[in-house]
């Protein structure tokens, strides 16, 4: 289903996806879904709008001609004529009023629709683009809140206030030029001798104006990123007490945003001064020629108030077109962003095939895997392990080794570059991506919760589960204690991620969430690593239970956590370097070693046990980041 | 420059918490009223550019009455059109000087606010800033303030400018008229009316839907941040289904709001055109009886016109209120909000602390009520150099107490002391700038890493940032992995560092300071066993005399201390050396100690 279109350029740069407005609106069009009979309804009203307004001026026109005797020397006013039209225009009026309030609201209705399914889409896109795309650093949080909410918006504004209504602006303004002519050929001339001017005036202020525009978002973005990142670290702020200096750098940005909006509202202050005046010339012109043609005979009182009817039915479209533009630049960028993330590749996608995975034994096997992020830096090195069914694994190794990545490959988070990953000897790709998903309890050391109550977050692991089981899965993880001490029990609300409870506490919630499916398959990655040893002795003999009678793999910095695992894997720069029990590996006497050695050595004898292990082990730096990548500029 | 500016900052936040303002409108209006003079001359520039304005359509009519009449030569006319064309350059310039006069004080009003936001957060304490979402902060300090710009700048300067012409332009009909004017008169209780009731409706309707729309903005910003969560428990097709219910509600109230809008400019449009019509059949009959001139009747038409007009951008105007009324609600929550720590007046700078620490029956609970307390009762004296590690279980209350010390909380009950001086009676600043705090938190701030380092003290040279990012175990990396070295900047698009280097640059910017003491708050969780362990040495070594606080999860490194803290509940447990409290034979501490050993040793 990949769409081979060409892509627009990159809407966070500025000038890559300029020229790309038309197809930026041909994209988004696509998305103002809608029934055809509104449409045809729109259009319909639509072409009556203009019918009216193009009218309207000839029925003034009469009105003053043959109703007042508007004629030269004519004074002979006829009221019948004038009840007949003054009931024309008032029929008219009614028309204009029905199919005025249909456009509008239809008009509204599709913008809204529009935002509707824009965000729609856009959320379905979330969850089904890959962590590739999710963790990637160039997309903060901020970013992507933004494509849902300010980008969208931005669009609704767009169709509400113009995009539909131009095409009939468009309309407005050739026919009321037509009907000008049609009047008055010498009129129209003089009118619009000064328009150019006031074209050419207006363009060069624009131009002017566009760059301290830009200088003016710029500013108005460095505030924001300021303030962005002083609320963020408002704590660690506070700590160091350096709230002046903090307070005297925000200045600065502020300072410049209020001179730079100072400097173009100089420029824009001229802009509607000039358009007065010429408004002011144009008209005076118009009225000596009239007059002049008015005393020759040649122009009629009626013709010459049509006219200037016909012109304000020029100008106004004109005006609102230019505004529609103004707002179509600004808005481009926006709809750009969204059509590139609508198009974005799902780099994960399930076969049209898949079959759902059923009741599973729980055995794992890595046939030749390899994998890398970039294809530059391969993070695994042809795995090759089987896990048994109920089998205890253990991964050990620094940061960056390709633990993480190990069990993302899993889930299916990413995909091997080479290799297969099976479950119970089917390949992960041939399988249903959820189906699969549910045979694993996965608990992370980031322990996000959601903002709901415990019982909501331990539910999101088994959405049907009944309140008996959520408690007694909890009891299970040891956090029924606490959680009952808490204010509401079960019910206690814990906040924006988990912010009322303690790391710990998370954790345990976590657990209970990851075990109340009860999943053949277990992963704990770094799972415990938020929680105090003491703490941690509760949950050891918890953890004890739950790992029985399923398959688990553990990533743990903490050894004691992984002790008593069936088998250990010793994972560096991607490979498989040791492999055993930890009495094997122990006995080994290698990097598992060394580790273990670390962690219990007694501190007031360090150096003795440095000589004894470092010098035939590369010790090295976690300079490797979590996705095993080198840390240099991308 | 600052210093000047954070004065009125004082001013203007003892006007927000004292003043009692009927709406949250009028106090974002008080900082206009700060320019009122300027804001007066804008007003009067406003009403007098639209008197003037009008004067054009009333000139028109007498030109269009010499021109249908032969009798009067075409010359006449001259003067008149120079008038018109004097005035309305005058018209020009006036319109020129109100739009910058207001851009001028909007830029102004704009600038004090966001600075007041921005002072207002940084004085409120962490119980607060633990209250409020990072990401509504953001956008309240954000786009609600470009918003209330746009207002300012823009939308008030047209909406007075309006109704100075409606207001103006009645009087002139009725100058050119009185007659005629009278009957369009009565139309205007139905217009009116139509306004009024249109704001009613319009009101709860957009209330409930800025509620319905931070719905949304929370379940996606919640969504984002939990996508891992999400997928890993393949719920995707649940949160997109929770996630239309939201967009659901936001759509049906988006449409209520549709609805009214279509209704109410058709309305005006209507009553528009029958004042349009009255004019026609009444002021025909007139033109025909010969009571007024075709010309008075052309102006008649042509200010009615100008008068309708401004009908249309006033109710988009007030469409729009509730909507500045809620994004006014939305800043002044900020500038409202209290301060639940405060500085004695006569608080003393405590130059130089020697690090000696009493807890005096220090009692703690989050909620003001006391009902549960975090703390209970403390009592213990700290010596001045002395090394403590803090050992509890989850939610024992270890990390409340040490951030009491820098009184980032206030202790409910007792006082603590430094060096024998109760902290409330001691400058932030001065305490603060004494004390080392690194946390879990592992933010770095988008500037060099010098400069991160640097971040308590800028004043420090490049050797001592090198000897804190040393004792840290840090200055390997950052000279031998990073491009620019400490010149290399920190930013969310191009550096990638993981969160134990993170956390050892965050402990470097702690030591920068060269603190009396030392706090670290599970600061060291991110990192492996052996570079803590190298850490925790050099502490040792180079901070021999400053005070230190350990929380940490590592057995070895709570073993490495001078004393041990045993929290329980909130209680102290135990406290002493690692050989004393292994001596007590039934003490937590010892049972805790043996079970890991033995646990980790099997």
């Amino acid at each position: 289903m990949r769409k081979h279109k060409k892509k627009i350029g990159d809407p966070e740069d500025e000038d890559s996806y300029r020229g790309s407005t038309f197809k930026v609106i041909k994209q988004l069009i696509h998305y103002v879904g809608i029934n055809k009979k509104l449409k045809y309804l729109l259009v319909l009203f639509i072409i009556s709008n203009i019918i009216i307004s193009w009218v309207t001026p000839l029925i003034f026109r009469s009105l003053v001609d043959d109703g007042l005797g508007g004629g030269i020397g004519a004074t002979q006013g006829n009221i019948e004529i004038i009840i007949m039209l003054g009931s024309i225009f008032f029929s008219v009026t009614i028309v204009g009023v029905i199919t005025r309030i249909a456009q509008g609201y239809i008009i509204s209705k599709l913008a809204t629709i529009t935002m509707y399914n824009l965000r729609s889409e856009l959320f379905t896109k979330f969850q089904h683009l890959g962590l590739d795309y999710h963790e990637s650093p160039k997309r903060t949080t901020g970013k992507k809140i933004n494509y849902l909410t300010g980008d969208v918006n931005t669009i609704q504004e767009l169709i509400q206030s113009g995009l539909l209504v131009s095409v009939s602006n468009f309309f407005l303004i050739f026919g009321s030029l037509f009907f000008m002519i049609l009047l008055s050929p010498v009129l129209t001339v003089v009118s619009f001798l000064i328009v150019p001017v006031f074209f050419v005036i207006s363009g060069v202020l624009f131009k002017k104006a566009r760059k301290f525009f830009k200088e003016l978002r710029e500013r108005i973005a460095a505030v924001t990123s300021k303030l962005d990142e002083s609320i963020m670290g408002m704590k660690i702020i506070q700590s160091f007490a350096v709230e002046e200096e903090n307070y005297i750098e925000f200045n600065d940005a502020t300072e410049l945003e209020r001179k730079t909006t100072m400097k173009a509202a100089k420029l824009m202050a001229f802009i509607p001064g000039i358009i007065i005046i010429i408004i002011t010339l144009g008209f005076s012109s118009l009225f000596l020629v009239s007059g002049t043609l008015i005393r020759q005979g040649s122009l009629s009182q009626g013709t010459l108030v049509a006219f200037i009817f016909y012109l304000f039915t020029f100008f106004e479209p004109l005006f609102s077109l230019i505004g529609f533009f103004t707002l179509l630049q600004n808005s481009v960028a926006a709809g750009a962003r969204i059509i590139r993330l609508l198009d974005e590749d799902i780099s994960i996608e399930e076969k049209e095939d898949a079959v759902r995975l059923e009741n599973i034994r729980g055995v794992i096997e890595y046939k030749n895997v390899n994998f890398s992020y970039d294809s530059e830096v391969s993070v695994l090195k042809n795995i090759n392990i089987e896990i048994k069914e109920k089998e205890r694994l253990a991964l050990v190794g620094y940061t960056g080794a390709g633990k993480s990545t190990f069990i993302k490959l899993l889930s299916r988070f990413y995909d091997p570059i080479q290799g297969e990953v099976l479950i119970d000897g089917k390949n992960l790709k041939d399988l249903k991506i959820n189906s699969l998903r549910e045979k694993m309890g996965i608990v992370t050391q980031e322990n996000f919760l959601f903002s709901g109550t415990i019982k909501d977050n331990i539910r999101f692991g088994k959405l049907n589960a009944s309140d008996e089981e959520i408690i007694a899965t909890a009891i299970q993880v040891q956090a029924h204690d606490f959680i009952i001490e808490l204010e509401n029990g079960y019910d206690t609300f814990v906040g924006e991620r988990g912010s009322r409870l303690s790391e710990g506490q998370k954790q345990l919630i976590a657990f209970a969430r990851a075990l109340i499916l009860n999943p053949p398959i277990l992963i704990l990655d770094e799972a415990t690593s938020s929680i105090d040893p003491y703490s941690e002795l509760l949950i050891q003999q918890a953890l004890e239970t739950l790992l029985k009678d399923r398959t688990s793999i553990s990533i743990a910095h903490r050894l004691s956590t992984i002790i008593n695992s069936d088998r250990i894997i010793v994972l560096d720069k991607g490979e498989i370097i040791e492999e055993g029990s930890h009495q094997t590996l122990v006995e080994l006497n290698g990097f598992y070693n060394h580790l273990y050695q670390m962690q219990f050595k007694d501190p007031f004898k360090k150096e003795k046990i440095d000589e004894e292990f470092l010098p035939d082990i590369e010790i090295r730096d976690d300079s490797l980041d979590k996705r095993g990548r080198f840390s240099r500029f991308i | 420059m600052g210093k000047v500016k954070s004065i009125k900052f004082q001013e203007r936040r003892e006007k927000n918490l004292n003043i009692y303002y009927k709406t949250p409108l009028k106090q974002i209006l008080s900082y206009l009223w700060e320019y009122k003079k300027l804001f007066s001359i804008i007003l009067t520039l406003g009403i007098v550019q639209s008197i003037l304005f009008l004067t054009f359509p009333l000139f028109l009519g007498p030109v269009l009455d010499v021109l249908v009449n032969p009798s009067i030569p075409i010359g006449n006319i001259v003067p008149i059109f120079i008038t018109i064309i004097i005035i309305q350059s005058i018209v020009g310039i006036l319109f020129g000087l109100l739009i910058y006069a207001n851009r001028w004080v909007g830029a102004n009003v704009i600038y004090n606010l966001r600075n007041d936001l921005f002072s207002t957060i940084q004085v409120m304490s962490w119980s607060w800033l633990d209250e409020n979402k990072t990401g509504d902060l953001i956008s309240r300090t954000t786009s609600d303030v470009n918003l209330l710009k746009e207002f300012l700048q823009n939308k008030l300067q047209l909406f007075i400018r309006q109704c100075a012409t409606f207001t103006f332009s009645f009087v002139i009909l009725f100058f050119i008229n009185f007659r005629l004017a009278f009957f369009v008169l009565v139309i205007s209780p139905a217009l009116f009316y139509t306004l009024l009731m249109f704001r009613r409706k319009l009101r709860p309707i957009f209330k409930k839907s800025r509620e319905t729309y931070a719905k949304i903005t929370h379940a996606v910003q919640e969504n984002v941040q939990g996508i891992t969560v999400v997928k890993s428990f393949g719920r995707e097709a649940h949160e997109i289904k929770e996630f239309r219910k939201d967009n659901d509600d936001y759509y049906k109230d988006s449409i209520g709001i549709i609805k009214l809008q279509a209704t109410f400019d058709p309305i005006v449009y209507l009553l528009d055109n029958i004042a349009f019509l009255i004019v026609i059949l009444l002021g025909g009959v007139y033109v025909i009886g010969g009571d007024m001139t075709f010309g008075t009747l052309f102006s008649f038409i042509m200010v009615l016109n100008f008068s309708v007009e401004p009908l249309y951008s006033i109710s988009r105007f007030l469409g729009n209120m509730p909507q500045i009324s809620e994004t006014c609600e939305r800043v002044t929550y900020i500038l409202n909000s209290k301060e639940r720590i405060i500085e004695n007046d006569n608080a003393i700078e405590m130059t130089s602390i020697k690090g000696e620490i009493e807890f005096k029956n220090v009692s703690f609970s989050f909620d003001s009520k006391n009902s549960n307390n975090v703390l209970k009762n403390l009592n213990f004296k700290i010596k001045p150099g002395e090394n403590i590690a803090i050992l509890g279980a989850t939610g024992s209350g270890k990390s409340v107490l040490v951030k009491l010390i820098p009184r980032f909380y206030d202790v409910s009950q007792g006082e603590i002391l430094i060096d024998g001086i109760n902290i409330k009676d001691v400058t932030f600043k001065s305490i603060r700038k004494q004390i080392g705090f690194v946390s879990q938190e592992r933010l770095l701030f988008s500037r060099s890493i010098k400069d991160n380092i640097a971040f308590g003290n800028k004043d420090i040279s490049l050797e001592e940032v090198k000897s804190a990012a040393l004792a840290s175990d840090i200055n390997n990396f950052i000279e031998k992995e990073l491009p620019e070295k400490y010149d290399t900047v920190v930013s969310e698009r191009g550096m990638t560092v993981s969160g134990g280097q993170k956390q050892r640059i965050a402990i470097a910017r702690a030591l920068a300071i060269k603190p009396k003491i030392l706090i670290l708050d599970d600061a060291t969780s991110s990192v492996d066993v052996d570079t803590e362990f190298r850490i925790q040495n050099n502490f040792k070594e180079i901070f021999k005399e400053a005070t230190t606080f350990l929380i940490t999860q590592r057995l070895s490194s709570v073993r490495n201390a001078d004393r041990i803290l045993v929290l329980d509940k909130g209680i102290i447990a135990q406290l002493g050396t690692h050989e004393e409290l292994m001596s007590q034979a039934d003490g937590i501490y010892k049972k805790l100690y043996l079970t890991l050993k033995i646990e980790e040793r099997a």
